[in-house]
């Protein structure tokens, strides 16, 4: 009786969870695993795909195009994640004030995290127009000469960074905001007591009680990086002179503009090695405090 | 004193947040008001903030050109679709995971907790791939071959995103706080356990789902990528696909773009005004799963 009651709860237990899984299984895992397997063939989109080794991979490491984004790719990963970790923290520490209410600020810092970056690129398309545009009128005013940012090889990304950093603080912000509301506020009462003033405050307590909290925004905003694609796609697809071609967008090319399926696998696997790297260095070296207790 | 000097620090604080807060929304001002503006007033060459009239002719021009209300149809769809399947399929697990005993059942939890890790844009072309050889349907026969399969239809649109293991994760997290207990006494009373799940745990997790329900309608309305890749029809468009071709359609004609911009901008901000205290406890969430 017993056993007839538990096999009819496994059988719905596996029924229950099955929609879900088949679907994950089919959109995530064995893609995964037909990438790497694609990547050894010369798979376009019509023909029978032949099995080729790793004459994807060799081809790859002489492609000016490839190697040229992987360079934008990690300029934009430092400087973006750089910039919104450490504006998101210090608008976190801002509106986490208690003289004054914060509440239709954080909305306001919130709000470009909303809007899909599809409009935001259209907008800042605008904002970095040479005559008309809003970021020249701005510098004119304080008297330095305005660029053609876009169409600068020397600038134009840059401008994506800045306008990244734009749209992602925010989210940072909010992040760090729940961090810093779990540090109890009686640590800061005993310190100040001790006579620690603001600076010895956040370095002593609020810092190392947040870590898990910067290291996840650290592990999730690279990942986000390194995949970058769509505000370059829109803005300046990948010029001038391929000063803003990204990994994915190198990827997307390929793939569908050029259907060389395979080649574009093979750099996909490439994207995911160095995205695996990166994250296994951060464990390796920012675990020294065990700090997720993983 | 004192007094004077907190009220000091005070206004202070409150100037560098106001700075902030124009930087951050300002860009949008700039977008409304270009909304506005007469195509002569564009022509100008330099930068003007206030239009000198307020004209709707541009959002009448732009919708005008193109399918606007087929692509505005297209983008409500899919992301409705999306909403609902997601919820179900991602709450159903959950209850499966958090309920149900059966073999193997942590392990085949935490093992979907992997694609957290897997960017959508490392996968795209195999699940590209496979969508377009699926047998049977758009052309296919039984091999997958001779036709688009699901390129260009709306169930390849919806498909992919319908199975996120973040929102299994979410759901679980709020199944496991109620007591077992309540499946027991439900049990006892003759409910079936697929009835337990849809006339109790669902409508005690209302805020849970209402978050997962928002996250989702805002990444699916704001989804590029994928629509880009899939779809290349004009009746497939989806709003930022079409806002996309716009802008470089019509560079010149800047009044239409942001007009268009602003409208497909509007939903989102106006759901998110709403129910922000829903969209921020999910986001807060999402770090706290790390």
């Amino acid at each position: 009786m017993k056993t007839k009651v538990k096999r009819k709860q496994y059988v719905l237990g596996y029924m229950m969870a099955a929609p879900f899984y088949l679907i994950f299984l089919f959109v995530y895992l064995i893609p995964i695993l037909e990438t790497v397997w694609n990547g050894f063939t010369d798979k376009k989109i019509f023909e029978t795909p032949n099995f080729i080794g790793l004459t994807n991979y060799i081809r790859i490491l002489q492609d000016t195009y490839f190697i040229k984004s992987i360079q934008n790719t990690l300029f934009y990963v430092v400087f973006n994640l750089f910039g919104v970790m450490v504006i998101g923290l210090s608008l976190a520490l801002l509106v986490n004030s208690k003289m004054v209410k914060t509440g239709v600020f954080r909305v306001a810092y919130f709000i470009p995290y909303i809007a899909s970056m599809v409009s935001i690129s259209i907008i800042w398309i605008w904002m970095f127009d040479p005559t008309k545009g809003f970021v020249n009128y701005l510098l004119g005013m304080v008297g330095v000469e305005g660029k053609r940012w876009l169409e600068d090889p020397k600038w134009a990304l840059p401008a994506i960074i800045v306008m990244g950093i734009w749209k992602g603080v925010g989210y940072n912000m909010l992040v760090n905001l729940a961090g810093l509301q779990g540090v109890p506020d009686m640590y800061y009462e005993a310190a100040t007591v001790d006579g620690a003033n603001r600076w010895q405050l956040f370095w002593n307590i609020t810092f190392p009680l947040i870590t898990p909290t910067t290291f996840f925004l650290f592990i999730t905003g690279m990942i986000n990086s390194f995949n970058m694609f769509e505000q370059v796609n829109i803005m300046t697809g990948g010029g001038p002179m391929n000063a803003t071609t990204t990994i994915v967008h190198q990827i997307y090319t390929r793939a569908f503009l050029k259907y060389q399926m395979g080649y574009a696998s093979a750099e996909s696997v490439l994207l995911m090695l160095f995205i695996g790297f990166f994250i296994f260095l951060s464990f390796r070296f920012g675990k020294q405090g065990n700090d997720l207790g993983m | 004193m004192i007094k004077n000097i907190k009220l000091t620090k005070k206004a202070g604080l409150y100037l560098v947040m106001l700075i902030l807060a124009l930087i951050f929304t300002f860009p949008f001002v700039i977008m409304f008001f270009t909304a506005f503006k007469s195509q002569a007033e564009l022509q100008q060459p330099y930068f003007t903030l206030m239009p000198k009239s307020f004209t709707p002719e541009n959002f009448i021009g732009a919708m005008a050109t193109g399918n606007w209300p087929r692509y505005f149809y297209n983008s409500a769809f899919i992301t409705v679709i999306t909403v609902i399947l997601s919820l179900f399929l991602n709450s159903m697990a959950a209850y499966s995971f958090s309920r149900l005993e059966f073999p193997g059942r942590n392990a085949l939890f935490m093992f979907s907790l992997i694609a957290l890790m897997i960017p959508e844009q490392v996968i795209m072309i195999p699940v590209f791939l496979r969508l377009k050889t699926i047998p049977f349907l758009g052309g296919n026969n039984w091999l997958g071959i001779g036709g688009t399969g699901l390129l260009n239809s709306y169930a390849g649109l919806v498909v992919p995103f319908v199975a996120h293991p973040f929102g299994v994760f979410l759901c679980r997290q709020s199944f496991m706080t109620f007591p077992k207990s309540l499946d027991e006494a439900a049990i006892l009373d003759g409910c079936s356990r697929f009835r337990i799940f849809w006339n109790m745990y669902l409508p005690l997790s209302k805020p849970v789902l209402v978050t997962l329900g928002l996250l989702k309608a805002v990444t699916t309305w704001n989804q590029y990528t994928w629509p880009l890749i899939l779809t290349n029809s004009d009746g497939m468009r989806t709003v930022q696909l079409a806002l996309s071709n716009f802008s470089t359609e019509f560079t010149t004609n800047w009044g239409y773009v942001m007009a268009a911009t602003t409208l497909i901008i509007l939903p989102v901000m106006i759901l998110f005004l709403c129910l922000q205290k829903y969209y921020v406890s999910g986001i807060v969430a999402s770090g706290i799963k790390g």
